[in-house]
């Protein structure tokens, strides 16, 4: 199988502070990378970097081929057509004053396709796709609510039919209700046109039904990266497992598991060593040894001083 | 029965707009007794956050009806006597803290203000002191640090912090209205801020109202539950009843969307005179569509849907 993306020792500090640290890895067509971490994990600026919206410090970005590092500024543009972003929040990321057909349209126009008779027509037919009626077409976006903009987002997204979409916790501002039917839209859309996502978010239940592959960040560090299945069933590193028990489920018993949380301990200043160590139930002499990204078992990575 | 410190009734509130007002909440009632929690659910638009802003007396919503605080209606007091209450006797956590926060400010700065509104002759240091005291109450680590910092120099979670934060130091409330107050945090410091806020409900007896479209919370922190749809209560209950067996289809359906991976709700824009849930409604029959069902009372509970109006134990709807 051909890797449609492929990431190599990819780094990036915002002044001192070190975002990404290190991260490598590969996506295959058609395949979804779900990368997990809270805020501040750096999930965001792996997404953004990807894309070059954020220039990386050092490392290779290999997109069907292309270093993407190494692109000029209008090489970039050009692939802009190829891989697209769903923002996380679609009240700043669509103008409210625009018409929704400007606003799904504007990659076409980027990318110079298609008259503006044959761009009404791909906008009508990706409206149908997300589920909003074609009559949105001519109204403003900011006549819609929140779920319906990130709709208009997505529509946005994938009308320059792209090979690999950045979800940056796309439906995190949806509905229960209409969420899944997004993540059904966008699984669907996969399958037909062999679509590659990196599929960003801290819900772990939309993580589980979207992602082949599921990378576990913390503090710029993929910490633990397996199939979805086995992340779920065999977590390996303490931080997957944190993670894994911090979901609320709708069942009766929820209040007593809010009671018997170790409820977080939140991060003080990195020191050398484990970044994880002071929240480590396992912790030994892990603030002294930082842990390297190993292969435990075929295809599962864990960063962790006890494997 | 317990004293109500919330009591809202025939809450109607409307946005006008140029094709004439929609209505977002429509003859809504509930009330919120000391100590207690009862969380809105329902989806985007549903009207859950007007009912919010509503008690707060914030919002452009023309709002009609009784809102009663502590006995007292709020909806006639002038806008310099709820200034009063605001911040004393309800506080409010909002989903988004960027906008709560003042962004030309240090969190310390916003934060004295608030313990001052509480406490005018308080001394620059014990006002510090409570400052300090109330960030790391709600798990912050580096206060100092936070104290000094201004709203755009933390991560999205810790300015969601600073914010309940906040609403904790005025003082004495008698409710807390927390609107989706851990939608934008993670999985591992949502469950510490929810205990936290169950804390102050079991220890200080607060009353809160939660608004969450999260069902995972709503179970792990309310006592009841009142779901919305459309601006229309459709069913009130106790949460255990109502996570072992939800009576209306419409919280049946958002239950099985939130325990079930890739299920969801038919989308519908129709809209039928009678109820608003019908076209979306996999059990509705003829007459959901036609006129709109009362409440009906199913022991304890409460559920505006037409099958449960039958003769199924509720006799005085038999006749």
């Amino acid at each position: 199988m051909d890797a449609v993306l492929s990431v190599s020792n990819l780094t990036k500090s915002f002044g001192d502070h070190l975002v990404l640290d290190d991260i490598s890895f590969t996506l295959k067509k058609g395949e979804t990378l779900g990368i997990a971490g809270e805020s501040g994990s750096g999930k965001t600026t792996l997404g953004r970097t990807l894309l070059r919206l954020i220039e990386p410090d050092s490392g290779s970005i290999i997109f069907s081929g292309i270093d993407i590092c190494k692109c000029t500024a209008s090489e970039i543009r050009k692939l802009r057509k190829r891989m697209q972003i769903i923002f996380q929040n679609p009240y700043s990321s669509i103008d409210p004053y625009e018409r929704v057909f400007d606003v799904i349209r504007a990659p076409l126009v980027n990318a110079s396709a298609g008259r503006r008779a044959e761009q009404r027509k791909m906008v009508r037919e990706t409206l149908g796709l997300v589920g909003l009626p074609v009559s949105a077409m001519d109204k403003r976006a900011g006549e819609f609510s929140g779920g319906e903009r990130q709709r208009i987002a997505i529509a946005r997204a994938i009308i320059t039919s792209p090979d690999l979409i950045i979800a940056d916790e796309c439906v995190s501002s949806l509905d229960v209700s209409v969420r899944a039917g997004i993540l059904r839209l966008l699984l669907s859309l996969q399958k037909e046109l062999g679509l590659s996502y990196i599929f960003i978010s801290h819900d772990l239940s939309s993580l589980k039904c979207m992602s082949h592959w599921i990378a576990v960040m913390y503090h710029g560090r993929f910490v633990e990266i397996a199939p979805s299945a086995v992340l779920f069933s065999e977590p390996l590193h303490p931080y997957t497992r944190e993670l894994l028990a911090s979901v609320l489920l709708p069942e009766t018993g929820a209040r007593e598991a809010l009671r018997d949380s170790g409820s977080a301990e939140f991060p003080s200043s990195p020191f050398s060593g484990c970044l994880y160590a002071h929240r480590c139930p396992m912790r030994d002499k892990c603030s002294m040894r930082c842990p390297q990204l190993k292969e435990v078992s075929p295809g599962h990575s864990v960063a962790c001083n006890f494997f | 029965m317990a004293e109500h410190v919330l009591d809202v009734r025939n809450l109607r509130a409307e946005y006008p707009s140029a094709d004439g007002a929609i209505t977002a909440v429509d003859d809504l009632s509930f009330s919120i007794s000391k100590g207690e929690c009862l969380a809105l659910v329902g989806e985007t638009g549903s009207g859950k956050s007007t009912v919010a802003l509503s008690i707060l007396r914030l919002g452009k919503a023309l709002v009609s009806g009784e809102i009663l605080l502590d006995g007292e209606n709020i909806l006639s007091l002038s806008e310099c006597e709820m200034q009063r209450i605001r911040g004393r006797k309800i506080s409010a956590i909002f989903q988004d803290s960027m906008s709560g926060l003042n962004p030309v400010i240090t969190i310390g700065h916003q934060m004295a203000a608030v313990i001052r509104l509480g406490n005018k002759e308080a001394r620059r240091q014990e006002v510090k002191e409570k400052c300090l005291s109330f960030l790391s109450s709600v798990g912050l680590d580096d206060v100092n640090r936070v104290y000094s910092s201004y709203p755009h120099e933390l991560s999205g979670g810790m300015r969601q912090r600073v914010m309940i934060a906040m609403a904790l130091s005025a003082g004495s409330q008698s409710l807390l209205v927390a609107d989706e107050p851990t939608t934008a945090l993670d999985a591992t410091v949502q469950k510490g801020v929810l205990a936290l806020l169950r804390d102050l409900i079991d220890e200080k007896g607060m009353s809160m109202l939660l608004i969450s479209h999260d069902l995972g919370t709503v179970a792990a922190v309310a006592d009841r539950v009142l779901v919305l749809y459309g601006g229309v209560a459709m069913e009130e209950g106790d949460i255990s009843l109502f996570l072992a067996s939800s009576l209306h289809p419409y919280s049946k359906a958002l239950l099985k969307a939130a325990r079930e991976d890739l299920f969801s709700l038919p989308v519908s824009e129709e809209t039928v005179p009678g109820c608003r849930f019908a076209p979306r409604c996999d059990e509705a029959e003829e007459r959901c569509f036609l006129s709109c069902p009362p409440i009906y009372n199913v022991g304890e509970r409460k559920v505006r849907c037409w099958k449960y109006g039958a003769c199924d134990g509720c006799s005085s709807f038999c006749q």
